[in-house]
């Protein structure tokens, strides 16, 4: 046995004069009486024990001698020898699926009173940190030996509606994945919560062994090494909606087309209807279509609903589950918030005669694809060109050639082109690998001043850059694609596509519908000024054109702040959130029930120790009443 | 001592109480102490039957005359009474010392103002004298002063063995006063008793107090008798209390049977209530005598 703090083991020094003291205090006062033969009498008739009354003061003060020790041993903090004095990470899940009933309480609850038990147990002899997790990882207390500040940061822990990605668990070995910093919080990782910057890479190096606990709903085969998973909860029923997804059927603005999965934990199909409503500015609900779902056991297959005669706007779709038989364990995920966006497709004016151009643009002219040829006389959105674009205020150039607002000069063929991407995350190469791409015919270029070079040279030449100005945009391709072979590949009209979205500002495009947790970057986002504010009128403003983590299901809107006026306008910008997640709606089950080896499993030595006293106190005190209060 | 029994606001309530004892008692100064006993005095009682050795002087021959059957007259007797007054000084009594000894000197005041003879003993292990017999208002102040200076006596109370060495002592009979607890081990009864048997009336003047008769405290004890020394360490539980509290109502309730049984009077008093009140009520029932 080791402890804690051995110098308080020196308070058992004061044992001796306890025991003086406590001599001094129980010997029986002189009572003078006038009728001592009365006593005599009184007492002849009780059964003398005078074994007991010779040994009561002694086992008095044996218990209360115990009693002084068990304290003083507490408060040594004893341990055993082969106790492991290494830290532990409760890490309680509170992705959705923790939501889920779980005989009055929820799944979380009880991962709650289990981390308390451990806190508890924990009893000061190793130091303890909580974080939770589901999308991501979030510390809610720094390593800490103090079972009350651990016990205060369990009780903060509140549910998400996010999906549990076991990737963001911490490993054993004190290396994060992915950690939430906290910084709204004013919280960092646990194990150096104060060093210095320059401290964190020695930090990392000696960081000690730590102990990871899990606390969740179901086994999972792909946590991290070392992460000991501990499972609450039961089997529970459930049925929901695991994947939404909504557009305009192609070509046609009025046909909805809604792409929902479903999945059950129930044992038999289950009869539910999906209903389908249109959400007005106001919030109220138009019933557009009720459709009868038989949902099987496990995950169902994705089936595609039509709605006719629709607009776009917010859309909700909504499993009726107050039918089914056994009840719905998890409300939240019978839900799909959906935003249904109609964009017209970006006109191309083709000036090339190439033929390969014009079926680069019919490539995507359907099914979504969103470009379109523009007809003789339309107008157009973005020119596609080869050579010069002439005057078009949005171009997409390939082998450029002459004079043009879009290069400042141009000079030789070059010989030998060795690409580099410059802008490696841009829209415009998001789609296409451009280092595949033979840039054969490619010249001497001077870009114009501010543009935005994308895919250099080794010598720095640009190959594909963007420029803006004066009103004008272009993409330019500095390339022969007759000569590079660049008509046939892959590559072309995916290329043709980005940029053309690109320049008219739809490289970002919103999905119908996010999950919670989810990073959302808005289209524009950047040059917008205003907040969005959520189904609960929480204001979630815009950083750096991106909506942070969604946190509730439902919809979020636009609301701009013109600088200087007090008039909000609002615009038509919604973010739809929803829950759909297969592993959640199922309600992980698995696994047998939780082992806290390691942790004490129960009270540590301590706790005992003063129970132990108290009971010794208490027996005294019923042998001291009877001494002293009869 | 606390009270000083020569003070004079103290001699004011004993003289307040000899007036009150003249008007309840009423007669004389001279030897108007009325006895229940017939005699030889000069108020007629009764008659009785003569027997042989009867005085032929109180024959009535007049009654002879008429019913021819001889009758005595029997007359009230009127004697000067002997006051014994036996306070208790055992170390029982060290708390209610000073009001025994001022029961004592109300009645030795009272006594003495009537010109009966008045004789005053400590009790405790023996008897010892504090007052030999006298009589006459002179001795009031040798009276209080034998009680002031009276020191406790150490030992139990043998209240049977001073009653013989009394009674060794006074053949005259008297009324006896015994101011006491009556907590005595060996028992009241067979002194009582012997002296009731010896013709003296006897009167039981018990003085308790609330430490006497409860026990408010509890748990380990060493106790101690006052008397002895002797010592017994005991634990006292709420059980306990009861039963020391009912042997002690028990012990006094045998005293009071013993006292009927006995035909002794007998006024139990606490420290409490005040001295003069207890002489007044006790007068006020008629006296002493039973």
């Amino acid at each position: 046995m080791t402890f804690a703090n051995p110098a308080l083991l020196w308070s058992l020094a004061a044992l001796l004069p306890l025991g003086l003291v406590y001599l001094l205090k129980v010997r029986p006062r002189t009572r003078p009486t006038t009728a001592f033969f009365l006593w005599e009498q009184v007492l002849e008739d009780k059964k003398p024990n005078r074994l007991w009354d010779q040994l009561k003061n002694v086992i008095s003060l044996l218990m209360m001698a115990a009693a002084f020790g068990a304290i003083g041993l507490a408060a040594a903090g004893p341990r055993f020898a082969e106790e492991e004095a290494t830290d532990l990470l409760l890490v309680v899940d509170n992705s959705l699926s923790m939501s889920a009933d779980a005989g009055g309480t929820t799944r979380l609850g009880l991962a709650k009173d289990e981390a308390r038990r451990i806190a508890r147990a924990m009893d000061g002899t190793r130091r303890v940190a909580v974080a939770t997790a589901a999308a991501r990882l979030r510390y809610v207390s720094y390593l800490s030996d103090n079972p009350r500040e651990i016990l205060a940061a369990i009780d903060t822990i509140g549910p998400t509606f996010e999906a549990l990605d076991p990737s963001v668990l911490p490993s054993a070995d004190g290396s994060d994945s992915s950690t939430d910093e906290g910084e709204d919080r004013g919280q960092t990782s646990p194990a150096e919560p104060d060093a210095a910057e320059g401290d964190r890479d020695d930090a990392v190096v000696d960081t000690p062994a730590r102990r990871v606990l899990f606390l969740t709903d179901g086994l999972r085969d792909d946590l991290p090494v070392g992460v000991d998973p501990f499972v609450v909860g039961g089997r529970a029923k459930n049925v929901g909606l695991v994947a939404a997804d909504l557009q305009f059927a192609a070509g046609d603005d009025t046909r909805l087309q809604l792409y929902v999965q479903t999945a059950s934990t129930h044992e038999r199909p289950i009869e539910v209807d999906l209903l389908i409503s249109r959400e007005d500015d106001d919030g109220g609900r138009e019933l557009a279509r009720v459709v009868p779902l038989e949902v099987s056991p496990g995950v169902n297959e994705p089936r595609v609903l039509t709605v006719e005669g629709a607009s776009a706007g917010r859309w909700v779709a909504e499993l009726d589950t107050a039918a089914a038989a056994d009840g719905d364990a998890l409300a939240a995920d019978d839900t799909a918030y959906l935003v249904a966006t109609a964009e017209p497709p970006v006109a191309i004016g083709v000036k090339a005669g190439d033929y390969f151009f014009g079926r680069a643009v019919e490539a995507f002219s359907g099914g979504g694809g969103g470009l379109v040829t523009a007809a003789g006389g339309a107008a157009v959105d973005v020119t596609l060109a080869a050579g010069d674009p002439g005057e078009a205020a949005s171009a997409i150039v390939f082998a450029p050639s002459g004079g043009s607002a879009f290069w400042a000069s141009l000079g030789d063929e070059l010989d030998v082109v060795a690409p580099r991407v410059v802008a490696d995350d841009h829209p415009v190469l998001r789609d296409i690998d451009p280092l595949s791409i033979a840039y054969v015919g490619s010249r001497e270029l001077t870009p114009p001043a501010g543009s935005e070079v994308l895919v250099a040279s080794a010598d720095g030449v640009p190959l594909i850059y963007v420029t803006k100005g004066r009103g004008r945009s272009a993409v330019v391709v500095n390339l022969e694609p007759a000569e590079a072979e660049f008509f046939y590949s892959a590559w072309f009209p995916v290329l043709v596509r980005a940029s053309a979205r690109h320049l008219v500002g739809r490289a970002e495009s919103l999905r119908a519908t996010y999950p919670p947790g989810a990073d959302v970057v808005i289209p524009g986002g950047e040059e917008m000024s205003g907040s969005f504010f959520g189904p609960d009128g929480v204001e979630v403003p815009v950083v750096g054109g991106r909506l942070d983590a969604l946190a509730v299901p439902g919809f979020y809107k636009w609301r701009s702040s013109p600088s200087g006026g007090s008039d909000e306008t609002e615009r038509p910008l919604t973010v739809a959130c929803g829950t759909q997640s297969a592993t959640e709606t199922l309600l992980p089950a698995g696994g047998s029930e939780g082992e806290t080896a390691g942790t004490g499993g129960g009270r540590g030595i301590g706790h005992w120790l003063v129970v132990a006293a108290v009971l010794c106190v208490t027996a005294e005190s019923v042998l001291y009443h009877r001494r002293k209060i009869g | 001592m606390a009270v000083s029994l020569t003070d004079p606001d103290f001699v004011r309530k004993l003289e307040s109480l000899h007036l009150l004892a003249r008007k309840v008692l009423g007669g004389t100064l001279h030897a108007d102490r009325k006895s229940t006993k017939k005699g030889t005095g000069v108020t007629f009682a009764d008659y009785a039957e003569y027997t042989y050795g009867a005085d032929y002087r109180a024959i009535d021959w007049r009654v002879f005359a008429r019913f021819e059957s001889l009758v005595i007259k029997l007359f009230e007797l009127e004697e000067d009474a002997t006051i014994y007054v036996l306070v208790d000084l055992s170390r029982s009594m060290e708390a209610k010392s000073d009001y025994a000894r001022q029961l004592a000197a109300a009645l030795g005041y009272i006594a003495l103002s009537s010109l009966d003879r008045l004789a005053v003993y400590g009790l405790g292990d023996t008897l010892v004298p504090l007052l030999e017999t006298c009589r006459g208002k002179a001795n009031v102040f040798p009276l209080l002063r034998a009680l002031e200076g009276a020191e406790t006596i150490a030992g139990d109370t043998r209240f049977n063995a001073c009653s013989r060495v009394f009674q060794a002592r006074h053949s005259r009979r008297g009324l006896i006063v015994v101011v006491s607890d009556f907590l005595f081990p060996e028992g009241f009864e067979e002194g009582l008793k012997f002296l009731g048997f010896h013709g003296h009336d006897v009167y039981a003047l018990q003085v308790q107090d609330e430490a006497d008769r409860s026990c408010d405290w509890k748990g380990d004890a060493d106790l101690l008798c006052v008397e002895t020394a002797a010592r017994r360490r005991i634990t006292v539980t709420d059980r306990e209390a009861r039963r020391y509290e009912q042997a002690v109502a028990d012990w006094n309730e045998s005293l009071k049977r013993c006292c009927a049984r006995l035909a002794i009077g007998l006024a139990s008093t606490d420290t409490d209530v005040a001295f003069d009140r207890v002489v007044r009520d006790i007068l006020c029932r008629g006296g002493l005598v039973a």
